[in-house]
């Protein structure tokens, strides 16, 4: 657990976040691409220069996987398919969010834990819920399991 | 009846009730210890350094396979990364894998995208908050040349200190590359 300048309550390791999505939660296929995670904002392999800075860290919601093939809102290519240990991230507040749309896949590696609850202030304390924007699932997804031809 | 003293004593219940709580106690000291330990290996860890073997050719002649070498931690803490450090850093495609690497070129630098052996050479610019990696033995190194520049957040720790073998213990020489990046006014003059 640690506190970061987002104020979110980080209480869940990436290899965590990774058996969450495919094990714990592997009866709902599609929860584990909502989770809001935080990472230091970077470029992936040819992506391109984000405003990044080490110490700081961002907050976003997990739109795509490893393997999965993607549709993007206005990054440099239409459709893309995520590289190995690399997560497609994108706020919630389309258009004004600095996420994978302008610096492209990001590595898991940079991950620094699953975002869980509000907790401050007090009247928005709530669960931070695992869901994916209207139309914004993968268009092909990397697993084989039965569970993703919904 | 007549009973032996010893063994009425340890039958009493008081007795009994004294070993439990002796036992117990031992036992909670020794969590926390354990606790307290704990904490102070993962403080150290985090913030000194901490040590690492190496394996696989792409960092030859520096560090030959199974080398042991000492990596701290405080350099990257205060982002004072150099070029030509040797750094460990986190895979960009398997988090829980790690690499050795030489810096070459820190944000802002032009770099050389290409091998020594091409004829035509590209050169690119390290994004902010990215570094240039690439390993000493050009041949067989997969680095920045091949994915590009690798983000500053990765970098786990600087390779200070070469401790195994005992023949070549000591800090570890200077790039035999000739690939890193000079200051802009050194670049006029080649």
């Amino acid at each position: 657990m640690s506190w970061t300048s987002a104020m979110t309550n980080l209480c869940c390791s990436r290899r965590c976040l990774r058996r969450t999505s495919l094990c714990i939660r592997g009866s709902d296929s599609e929860q584990k691409r909502h989770d809001s995670v935080s990472a230091p904002p970077q470029c992936g392999p040819g992506g391109w220069q984000a405003g990044s800075n080490p110490e700081q860290k961002i907050i976003k919601r997990v739109i795509g996987l490893e393997g999965d093939f993607i549709r993007t809102l206005s990054y440099k290519k239409r459709h893309v398919r995520i590289p190995d240990g690399h997560l497609w991230i994108e706020g919630d507040h389309h258009g004004h969010s600095l996420d994978s749309n302008t610096f492209g896949p990001v590595s898991l590696a940079l991950l620094h834990g699953r975002a869980s609850h509000i907790i401050w202030p007090p009247g928005r304390w709530q669960r931070i819920r695992a869901r994916l924007p209207p139309n914004r699932a993968p268009l092909v997804t990397h697993e084989h399991h039965h569970d993703d031809d919904q | 009846m007549i009973t032996n003293a010893e063994s009425d004593y340890s039958n009493s219940p008081f007795h009994q009730v004294e070993m439990i709580r002796r036992v117990l106690g031992k036992a909670l000291g020794f969590v926390g210890y354990t606790i307290q330990y704990g904490c102070i290996a993962h403080c150290a860890f985090e913030y000194i350094g901490e040590i690492v073997v190496c394996s696989g050719p792409s960092m030859e002649p520096t560090i030959v396979n199974r080398d042991v070498v000492f990596s701290e931690r405080m350099t990257r803490h205060l982002c004072k990364i150099q070029k030509g450090d040797i750094v460990i850093v986190k895979s960009l495609f398997d988090p829980n894998m790690n690499v050795c690497k030489r810096v070459i070129g820190l944000e802002g630098d032009k770099v050389c995208m290409s091998g020594p052996s091409n004829f035509f050479k590209t050169h690119t610019y390290v994004p902010k908050g990215h570094v240039w990696l690439e390993g000493d033995n050009l041949t067989n190194s997969t680095d920045s040349r091949s994915y590009g520049p690798v983000p500053y957040a990765l970098i786990r720790g600087r390779v200070c200190l070469k401790l195994w073998p005992p023949d070549g213990f000591g800090i570890l020489s200077e790039s035999p590359t000739r690939r890193i990046v000079k200051d802009q006014d050194d670049c006029g003059s080649d």
